[in-house]
């Protein structure tokens, strides 16, 4: 049990009583001008140009994490917006404010932007910013790739948005279940923009996934074995093998797709040997991956945040971590329980139920952790704590509730209603956007150097607290009185009036929470209380260097002696005397032990990641509009590009 | 175990250029992604075959083993070749790697000029029925990554020309890319050739 230096998080930070606002942070750093000469080299070597030139080519993984993260919020908010119109037809019944085609294309563009646009990348954004500096690395391990899977995800989402524009937003959900999704049933391009788009998006997760493991392999400070990594470092570990796994299947699926409508192919139809069904185990052997990999980072943040605000270590460091590596395999094995309506073999049927069941024990264990952590420690109800702990409780109700759908007679009584609309929208906002709030403001003055506002923060809190429970939980009743999802509306008679109206305040309270959320962080950015190096007095490497981080993140290479850095006896000890001054460079550390292994030449900002990124949009809209010139000049344009980020790379 | 915290950045490697060297872990991860690319792919080929005794439409001619033995034995001994190109290249006698590299290259392309002739025999289309469509999409993108090795050996033959320590790790990775591909054609040909043979 280590010592803790303090056991308050004291308002105002020490070491910050020096700073005016708007100084800069770099130069008045202490521990750079102690270094002198090699400070001073350091400084030349890391430091990017400013102005839109920065903004094009940056490799700092710290830019491209908060990037990241304000992209995905827009998406958030593009969502949320279809969202809003969706609760406001089914404020009342038989309401007529959009036709039935514009409401499929409502939830459809609704699931795919949060799903792929917003939540995914919103913890890609946060693995970003925060993974290097937890590990005490420079930068991660590619930095011109991270570059690229930002600009891939970035045009990505406008090549999916786009499809407004063309007027053929995707209509058949964001699981497009054939024959639906084939081309007779839905002719046009809408289905070309998903399975497209998809394959798109995925290509940029599937290269940050790849940056994620190699970073954590290679890059981390000496000392820190694999057994004194963060939590929060194993989680994105685990969620990028699974990224690295389950994508593909999602990719041979939409390339199926793509062969069916694009070539007259027949993978999905059951006329000439295809079969629909198989569209559904494809899909879902991605998708139920898909909900541990947006889950596992989630509770990255909660394993990282409830230990920071109860004062003391995690309870069960290897139980949680075991936890977390058992649920990404288990992700493989379930997905058929999305499928029992839809006649599957009763054998295959107990098997995904049994699997279905045994995938509740890691994250049991991971939830008594968390409790534990929180009565053997001292809680501090700061505004983070209070989203660790909303999540808590939505995210067991959305538990109990998925215990029920392996059981199979009652999964066929509720397929398809708002039962299962409630249950995994407790799961994904109460198991994601919660976590991910609580990050956002935990990290918020790490990324910025400025403080939230502590009170508006709690009223915050409680509005998105009150409003999210206040739109889900009425659909759990409307659901079971037998209201089906997808349909644009509903009688009187239904019986489900109050229940919907419940619903759509509830969205609203939502909103204005989130919106109030947005007002702090606009506010606060500019005139937030600045935070210094640890206003939380929190246990990780990220909290040893200013806020925001350099461009270096560390002027000397810590050295690791446990798992909880800025809590051992004395801080000294953190600090290593390794500078690496002569050049862009960075550590290479071994993987399990992490002893130092080579020095590594970093490469600087580069024009390449964008020119290819914007070669591969070239491609998917050739792909999409089927002009073969457009898609060979992209092919040709992106090979140059790669030419060119080869040619930058010697050394 | 203890591990050297303080290290002396004079003693240390600098930029591996071996197996330690993080392309070549990217790489792996990569080829680990695309490998289960073609592993959904197949159990997806596997699922319709299984699920219907007609899946390859009476009439429709068993594949043929006459191009496919052919190509695979190019194929695998382009591994060989390959293998001994990146030994040459440890070894640091360039010109033989840059000959061995060459020939597998030729390798590469006598294998996709088979694989033309081949789907030009064909008397079934990807339009025609699901069989066609699962033996035009799985064997076309194994081309398709055929293709993109073959560009990536022309790249390895140019790079090999420019004397820098790099050079050792384009041809390592690429290595690894190509024996990748050949390990999946292997998979592609016991699935969709020789397994319909038996």
């Amino acid at each position: 049990m280590p010592h803790l230096a303090s056991d308050s998080i004291t308002g105002a930070p020490p070491s910050d009583t020096a700073l005016d606002d708007g100084e800069d942070l770099r130069i008045e750093d202490p521990e750079l001008a102690e270094l002198g000469e090699d400070g001073r080299r350091l400084r030349r070597s890391w430091e990017e140009p400013g102005g839109i030139r920065a903004w094009l080519t940056s490799v700092d993984h710290k830019s491209i994490g908060r990037r990241y993260l304000v992209t995905a919020l827009v998406f958030f908010a593009f969502g949320g917006a279809l969202a809003i119109v969706m609760r406001a037809q089914l404020g009342s019944p038989e309401l007529r404010l959009v036709d039935e085609r514009t409401y499929d294309e409502l939830f459809s563009m609704h699931g795919i932007t949060m799903i792929f646009l917003f939540i995914t990348p919103a913890f890609s954004g946060f693995g970003n910013f925060l993974v290097p500096l937890m590990i005490g690395a420079r930068d991660m391990a590619f930095p011109r790739l991270n570059a690229l899977s930002y600009w891939l995800f970035l045009f990505a989402g406008i090549f999916l948005w786009s499809s407004v524009l063309f007027g053929t937003p995707p209509s058949s959900g964001w699981f497009n279940y054939v024959p639906l999704g084939e081309q007779p049933y839905s002719p046009g391009r809408a289905v070309a923009f998903y399975a497209l788009g998809l394959a798109f998006v995925s290509i940029s997760t599937t290269l940050g996934a790849v940056n994620f493991i190699v970073t954590i392999a290679r890059m981390r400070a000496p000392g820190m074995s694999v057994g004194r990594m963060p939590v929060y470092v194993w989680a994105i570990l685990v969620t990028s093998f699974v990224m690295l796994f389950a994508l593909p299947v999602l990719s041979a699926g939409n390339l199926m797709l793509w062969v069916d409508r694009s070539f007259g192919g027949h993978w999905f139809d059951a006329t000439v040997g295809g079969q629909p069904l198989l569209w559904q185990h494809v899909f879902w052997a991605f998708g139920h991956p898909d909900v541990y990999l947006i889950f596992i980072p989630a509770t990255g943040i909660v394993s990282t945040i409830i230990p920071a605000f109860s004062r003391r270590p995690i309870v069960g460091y290897v139980l949680v971590v075991v936890s977390v590596i058992s649920i990404g395999m288990l992700a493989f094995g379930v997905w058929a329980h999305h499928m029992f309506a839809a006649g599957l073999p009763s054998q295959s049927m107990a098997f995904f139920a049994g699997a279905s069941l045994v995938i509740a024990v890691p994250s049991g264990i991971q939830i008594f952790a968390w409790i534990a952590t929180m009565i053997l420690g001292r809680v501090h109800w700061r505004v983070p704590m209070l989203y660790a702990a909303g999540f808590l409780v939505v995210f067991t109700i959305g538990g109990v509730t998925g215990v029920m759908f392996p059981a199979v007679p009652a999964d066929l009584q509720v397929t398809d209603t708002y039962f299962v609309v409630a249950h995994f929208h407790y799961v994904l906002v109460g198991g994601a956007v919660f976590p991910m709030l609580a990050g956002l403001v935990y990290w918020f003055p790490k990324m910025t150097g400025r403080m939230l506002h502590e009170r508006f923060g709690a009223i915050t809190f409680w509005v998105i607290f009150v409003g999210f429970n206040l739109t889900f939980f009425p659909m759990h009743i409307s659901g079971l009185r037998g209201m089906p999802r997808r349909v644009a509306t509903y009688l009187p008679s239904d019986g489900v009036t109050l229940w919907n109206r419940l619903s759509t305040i509830g969205a609203v309270l939502f909103a204005i929470g989130l919106l109030m959320g947005l007002g702090d962080i606009a506010v606060s950015l500019r005139r937030g209380r600045r935070a210094g190096p640890d206003p939380w007095r929190a246990d990780t490497l990220e909290w040893a260097t200013t806020s925001p981080p350099r461009p270096f993140n560390f002027a000397r290479i810590p050295r690791i002696l446990s798992r909880h850095p800025l809590w051992d006896e004395s801080s000294d000890t953190l600090r290593g005397q390794l500078v690496l001054p002569d050049g862009h460079q960075a550590l290479g550390t071994t993987s399990l032990e992490a002893g130092a292994e080579d020095v590594l030449d970093m490469p600087r900002e580069s024009w390449s990641p964008l020119l290819l990124a914007l070669a591969a949009a070239g491609v998917f809209y050739g792909l999409l509009l089927e002009w073969p010139v457009l898609v060979g000049v992209a092919v040709a344009a992106g090979i140059a590009a790669m030419v060119l980020w080869h040619a930058r790379s010697d050394r | 175990m203890s591990v050297d915290l303080e290290p002396d950045p004079a003693t240390l490697d600098r930029n591996p250029v071996d197996r330690r060297s993080t392309g070549y872990w990217g790489t792996v991860c990569l080829v680990a992604t695309e490998a289960t690319l073609f592993a959904a792919l197949l159990a997806s080929y596997f699922y319709l075959r299984l699920n219907d005794h007609s899946f390859r439409p009476p009439g429709v001619e068993r594949p043929e083993l006459l191009l496919a033995i052919p190509g695979t034995i190019v194929l695998v001994a382009s591994s060989g070749v390959m293998w001994l190109a990146e030994r040459s290249a440890r070894r640091e006698s360039w010109g033989r790697a840059r000959l061995l590299a060459g020939l597998v290259t030729l390798m590469g392309i006598a294998f996709l000029v088979i694989q033309g002739v081949e789907f030009d025999r064909l008397h079934y289309g990807v339009g025609d029925h699901a069989y066609g469509t699962a033996r035009y999409t799985i064997v076309g993108l194994h081309s398709a990554h055929v293709t993109v090795g073959v560009l990536l050996l022309l790249f390895v033959l140019w790079r090999i020309g420019r004397r820098d320590a790099g050079r050792h790790s384009v041809v390592q990775n690429v290595a690894l890319y190509w024996h990748f591909v050949d390990v999946v054609w292997v998979a592609v040909f016991v699935s969709l050739y020789l397994s319909e043979h038996w």
